[in-house]
């Protein structure tokens, strides 16, 4: 049964923090809400921790009514991004926390928080640090001692508000693959809130996309990658850049070109969109059919090549992305003029309100390209 | 001074030595000449001026009544603080700059309205005086008047901090299931203890010291409402007795530093978790 969210509305002022959103989490189902800041992750987590009503909507946890409980008898653990430690006690002190502040009856003796304790410590790997203060831990130990005072309580649902946002890039990259596998031993339902498109793609089972308070799209991290389901989750998860384009009839125009798409109504469409990602701008033999394009500068970034370029009809450069061992087999520099291929265009029809009418993926054939390319492997959305 | 050779900031030796110059003038010199003046007295004649009835109840007033003013203020005041930075009201800006009067006023006006509101006769005094309760002219309007100066001092050093506290903390209490008593006694107060005993020890130190606004309201009853600044003043206005005075002087003086050394100390014990090793 899991968790089930249905049309949950928060209102601040004329500030719409969450429009209608409705989810479903599964038991033991990793869910990562992903979604620039203002985008209305954070006040959905502070609904669901019990810190503040929805407007409207309901929150059922196997058929109970979430929203009905306290927050201090919702059985929800919440890591904060800033660890919300409590300075003047203990690491040991902090842990057993929630569980020394129980009325007497249901509190456990002494002996049996204090075994719980170690055993949480040496689960997140603290077991030396009982006795410290907070001020004499790393940031990364900070954040799983947090995560273990959670724990402590036996929630039935585990909630990380950005847990790794204040840590430095190596810590933090370790302490993703750590909480993976910490997730995968505990099998606590959990939800986690990040603005950060890598960490929630390597993480969860299921990421759940938002902006200005709705959901755009929930899906796997592939269904996502392979096929946004609106604009923004193409530009959010997928760095798609929009292209100058247009459908007329049964064809998409782009750069001159004209390809042929498959089951693509939006003859009413208030607007086009075409999205491009980096990796499916392919670099193609000189004077083939390709569209022309200018190279601005090069970046070389661990394996792979990272390119601006100057393309007829778009203000802004596009940004394309190869593989090292690819980009070697072209003589080109930096201000020279190349022919790219297209490898992959996902076509969008709104309408006025910004609702999708219409969603097409388009792999343009090229004669002269010597790999082929497509037809993808169908992932259902 | 090898290590201070090298600072990163100029002017190192110049800002110091200005320190240490005004510290010494302001501070220590008149404190050495108030001890050199109580010793030319000798033990005997020192203990001749402090020994008698009058001063020893003077001096249990004085330092009874601040320590319980103090403490009556650092309730009230994390009250005030708590009330002015949590809450949105009417007039709260109005109440926030209110708190600064005891400050502003000249100490004779404040011992002035005190007097004249608690005084059997008074407004207030008048409704209390049926029910037995006299304040004008009794140990009890002492304290009255030590809680009045005093308060200003716990409210303004808690503010800054009650604002600076993130409200992370609480929230984590709470769903940590913390009932919202053991929110306030097991994770604010202790944060907030460090502040509040900056705030208590400078309203003690004020009340202690404070004159003008306590000999209006308490009379000035012999063996009862004299405080020990109140008799200083005595022995150099009518007797001419400076020696008589410092001996008094230098008596509190050591009283006020004990208790200052202690507040410190005991505020260092309740930031022992702050340490970063």
């Amino acid at each position: 049964m899991g968790i089930e969210i249905y049309r949950l509305r928060r209102q601040y002022g004329a500030f719409v923090a969450l429009d209608d959103v409705s989810l479903t989490i599964g038991d033991g189902e990793f869910v990562a809400v992903l979604g620039p800041s203002g985008s209305g992750k954070t006040s959905l987590l502070r609904i669901l921790a019990g810190l503040d009503q929805p407007d409207a909507g309901s929150v059922y946890r196997d058929g109970q009514d979430l929203l009905a409980l306290d927050a201090r008898r919702r059985g929800v653990g919440l890591v904060f991004q800033h660890y919300a430690l409590f300075p003047h006690m203990t690491v040991a002190q902090n842990v057993a926390f929630g569980l020394r502040v129980r009325p007497w009856r249901l509190r456990p003796k002494a002996a049996v928080i204090k075994a719980g304790v170690e055993h949480l410590l040496r689960q997140v790997e603290l077991e030396g640090f009982a006795d410290r203060y907070p001020s004499q831990l790393s940031g990364g130990q900070r954040q799983r001692v947090a995560l273990a005072r959670a724990l402590a309580i036996e929630p039935r649902l585990l909630l990380l508000d950005e847990p790794f946002g204040a840590l430095d890039a190596q810590v933090r990259v370790n302490l993703r693959r750590w909480l993976r596998e910490f997730h995968r031993s505990l099998g606590i339902t959990t939800l986690f809130v990040t603005h950060d498109q890598d960490e929630a793609l390597e993480m969860a089972d299921r990421v759940v996309v938002m902006n200005r308070g709705r959901i755009e799209q929930i899906g796997t991290p592939e269904q996502i990658y392979r096929q946004p389901a609106t604009p923004f989750a193409s530009r959010f998860i997928a760095r798609g850049q929009s292209l100058p384009g247009e459908v007329r009839g049964q064809h998409l125009h782009v750069f001159g070109h004209a390809w042929r798409m498959e089951n693509f109504v939006a003859d009413d469409a208030h607007e086009i969109t075409v999205h491009v990602r980096p990796e499916d701008i392919a670099l193609a033999p000189v004077q083939s059919d390709g569209v022309k394009a200018q190279l601005l500068n090069l970046r070389h970034v661990a394996g792979t090549v990272r390119a601006s370029l100057r393309v007829e009809n778009r203000e802004e450069p596009l940004e394309a992305e190869w593989n090292e061992r690819d980009w070697a087999r072209h003589a080109a520099t930096a201000g020279d003029t190349v022919d790219i291929h297209l490898l992959a265009l996902t076509v969008f029809a709104t309408d006025e309100e910004g609702r999708i009418q219409a969603r097409s993926t388009v792999h343009p054939p090229h004669a002269s390209f010597p790999v082929a390319v497509g037809p993808w492997r169908r992932v259902e959305a | 001074m090898t290590a201070m050779a090298r600072h990163v900031l100029p002017g190192f030796r110049l800002s110091t030595g200005y320190t240490m110059l005004v510290l010494s003038s302001c501070v220590l010199l008149p404190l050495a000449a108030l001890l050199w003046t109580a010793c030319e007295l000798g033990p005997a004649g020192w203990w001749a001026q402090i020994g008698t009835r009058r001063v020893l109840a003077s001096l249990k007033l004085s330092f009874g009544a601040a320590l319980l003013a103090a403490t009556i203020d650092a309730v009230l005041g994390l009250l005030v603080a708590w009330v002015l930075v949590r809450y949105r009201f009417a007039f709260r800006r109005l109440c926030d700059a209110l708190v600064d009067l005891p400050f502003a006023l000249p100490t004779a006006v404040a011992g002035i309205s005190l007097t004249a509101l608690y005084a059997p006769n008074g407004w207030l005094g008048s409704r209390l005086a049926p029910l037995g309760i006299e304040v004008a002219y009794t140990r009890l309007g002492v304290l009255l008047a030590m809680i009045f100066v005093g308060l200003p001092f716990v409210v303004r050093t808690l503010q800054p901090v009650l604002e600076s506290m993130e409200s992370d903390l609480e929230e984590a209490a709470y769903t940590l299931g913390a009932s919202p008593g053991q929110r306030f006694f097991r994770v604010l107060l202790p944060l907030l203890l460090p502040t509040l005993l900056t705030g208590y020890a400078l309203a003690l130190a004020r009340a202690i010291g404070e004159y003008g606004s306590v000999i209006f309201i308490s009379g000035n009853r012999l063996f009862r409402t004299e405080i020990t600044p109140y008799l200083i003043v005595q022995k150099i206005d009518s007797q001419y007795d400076y020696r008589g005075a410092a001996a008094l002087g230098a008596v509190m003086l050591a009283a006020s530093l004990l208790l200052l050394v202690a507040m410190a100390w005991l505020q260092r014990w309740t930031r022992r978790w702050a340490v970063v090793r």
